[in-house]
């Protein structure tokens, strides 16, 4: 291909990247340095959002509410479809009838899977009341995240153990193996790189978690994660510029961790 | 080294991919087989004829749909293969990725609770007879196919089972390497004079390494025997076909009376086929391309056609013989003086025909005699008489 039919080649999606992405972000970027007064006017104000945020304790308090569900959401995300995958993999009408069961949650929106099972949650009307109480709400919230996501990890894990030759399986089980030893001894070990991949979407799927908690904790200020507290800031407080900020620093702390990741795995070839 | 013997004995044993599904059109329609103690015991046949089928059936690898499969006297259709005690090569090796030869070895035993100075024994003493002393720390990757290959070795022998289980163990390796491999597979039988079976669709590693081949088609056994038995006295056109290279010539003929009628010629019947068939019949004559006389009149009994392609290897001149039934490949002798072009007879020895049924392919008559007493096999020259 030539220099020019590469371009035209990316060009496409070099637009759409840039219309719905890039020029978003730049503004965004622009935005969280400037104050936008009540009569609209822009004003540029510096570092002072950030300085903010240094010393904001309900950013700090969504900050680690964000740490904590990230680690909740790694055994019911990512634990929970391992154990999905190892159980369902396989032939038989069974399994594959069980495998499309444990998927079909990813179908749903996340605002009607808030929607449901706030209701189920609520005070007064639900069937288990009391669940989202300040204190519980986060433990609720990983386990319906849990509920509607395992799948997706199911099926990463699934298309790693398929790559396993089987005779390397089988192997196994000659030399003695049962179902869990092989489980932990060979499967595992050879799912290294597929458990790295799922651990990162988990990682980025926890920070830029919103709907869920939008949605299950309409008018509670109490466990917050930044980034329901930016929406709030932008559309409650009428912040742009702080929402910015805020945008900007869990963009900047996720890409950081993906990239140090990334550094990390380079050097160890 | 001391590894413990077993009988294998296969009774009916038939593999139906649906159920209901009448044996014969399953994979494997009934396969009776016995491997003594000891015994070098070859699957042979083409891909697809269900060898690694029965294999794995053996391995406990594979569900058994009918039949009776037994291993040192217990019936073992319903045992989970660990619990079979049999070890298996694989075409692939199959050996743990992540984990170093050594371990890869261990594995098997840790997974039974051996002891540790117990496991540091037995590698120590595969390592050694396999010549993986320099590579204990390395992973697969970092080898070379025949080291993989060995590995694969050790790993069955550390576990010193009954019965090991080698399903075209050399076919991923150069030829050079794969003759190596092959003696060395020998000398381990010799050594450890553990039951073996050892599926191969290549028909030198059967002759060269089986005490007994059993050559199989679609799903049946056709025939069991020493690897001369089924060279010489093939059961039937198939055997016959497929062992040896190059391969039996077959051409069309008339068996009449105590003549054989070739081209319309007659040839000279050796005692055990005059009479083999009542009346005039057509049947296939087969004849070994080292049973072939090369004449250079075109005016006597024989096959006669021109000479196509002269192959001299040394050892022996291999001749192809364009005739009107097609070619006919010849083996003779180092000096044997002809060149394309020239009208040439092949008569065949009368002592080493054989007759086939065109169609059905079954012998028609009594086999010819087997070239030479077998040699003793590898697993009763080794043992002491009892």
């Amino acid at each position: 291909m030539t220099p020019r039919g590469r371009l035209l080649f990316f060009l496409p999606a070099l637009v759409v990247l840039g219309v719905f992405v890039l020029v978003p972000a730049g503004q965004t970027l622009v935005g969280s340095f400037h104050r936008v007064g009540p009569d609209g006017a822009s004003e540029y104000v510096g570092g002072l959002y950030y300085r903010y945020a240094a010393t904001d304790p309900e950013l700090h308090r969504a900050f680690a509410n964000n740490v904590v569900y990230f680690l909740l959401t790694l055994p019911f995300e990512v634990g929970a479809g391992l154990l999905l995958a190892l159980a369902l993999e396989g032939r038989g009408r069974a399994r594959a009838l069980l495998r499309l069961c444990f998927f079909a949650p990813v179908a749903l929106s996340m605002v009607v899977v808030g929607l449901v099972f706030g209701f189920l949650f609520k005070d007064g009307v639900g069937v288990f009341p009391g669940l989202l109480a300040e204190g519980r709400a986060l433990l609720t919230i990983s386990l319906v995240s849990g509920w509607a996501f395992a799948g997706v990890y199911m099926v990463i894990f699934l298309a790693g153990l398929s790559a396993i030759p089987r005779e390397v399986e089988e192997a196994a089980r000659l030399d003695g193996a049962g179902a869990w030893q092989v489980a932990w001894h060979v499967k595992l070990p050879l799912l290294r790189r597929t458990t790295g991949v799922a651990l990162l979407l988990c990682f980025v799927g926890a920070f830029r978690a919103f709907d869920l908690f939008w949605v299950m904790l309409p008018n509670q200020e109490h466990t917050s994660v930044v980034a329901t507290l930016l929406v709030r800031e932008v559309l409650q407080f009428d912040d742009p510029g702080y929402g910015s900020a805020l945008a900007v620093l869990l963009s900047g702390f996720v890409l950081g961790v993906l990239g140090l990741v990334q550094a990390v795995r380079g050097t160890r070839g | 080294m001391r590894v413990p013997m077993a009988k294998v004995e296969l009774k009916k044993i038939v593999k139906r991919y649906k159920p209901g599904q009448p044996p014969a059109v399953g994979r494997l329609g009934g396969v009776d087989l016995t491997i003594a103690d000891g015994e070098f015991f070859i699957l042979l046949g083409p891909s697809g004829c269900g060898k690694s089928t029965l294999l794995r059936m053996v391995a406990g690898l594979e569900e058994i749909s009918g039949g009776e499969l037994s291993i040192d006297g217990r019936r073992v259709n319903d045992v989970a293969p660990k619990d079979r005690d049999i070890a298996m090569v694989f075409q692939s090796y199959a050996l743990y990725p992540h984990m170093t030869v050594r371990d890869n070895l261990a594995f098997g035993l840790r997974m039974r609770g051996v002891a540790a100075g117990e496991i540091a024994r037995r590698i120590g003493e595969a390592a050694k007879a396999l010549g993986l002393d320099a590579l204990m720390e390395r992973l697969p990757k970092e080898l070379s196919g025949g080291q993989r290959q060995r590995v694969a070795l050790g790993r069955a022998i550390v576990r010193e089972p009954k019965v090991f289980l080698l399903d075209e163990p050399l076919s991923n390796l150069d030829a050079k390497l794969r003759g190596h491999m092959r003696v060395e597979l020998k000398r381990l039988h010799q050594r450890l004079r553990a039951t073996m079976i050892y599926v191969t669709h290549d028909q030198v590693e059967a002759m060269t390494l089986g005490d007994r081949v059993a050559v199989m088609q679609d799903g049946e056994v056709q025939q069991v025997g020493t690897p001369l038995e089924v060279y010489d006295q093939p059961a039937n056109r198939f055997v016959a076909g497929f062992l040896g290279s190059p391969t039996m010539n077959f051409v069309p003929a008339t068996l009449e009376g105590t003549a054989l009628l070739v081209d319309e010629r007659p040839l000279d019947l050796p005692t055990r086929l005059r009479g083999a068939a009542p009346a005039r019949e057509a049947v296939e004559l087969g004849i070994r391309p080292e049973d072939l006389v090369l004449a250079t009149d075109d005016d006597g009994p024989g096959i006669s056609g021109e000479v196509a392609v002269v192959e001299p290897l040394g050892a022996e001149t291999v001749v192809t013989v364009d005739t009107r039934h097609g070619p006919v490949v010849a083996r003779l002798e180092p000096g044997a003086t002809t060149r394309p072009g020239a009208r040439v007879r092949l008569v065949p020895l009368a002592e080493r025909m054989h007759l086939f049924r065109p169609g059905s392919g079954e012998r028609v008559g009594p086999p010819p005699p087997l070239r030479q007493d077998a040699p003793p096999s590898s697993t009763s020259a080794a043992e002491p008489a009892a």
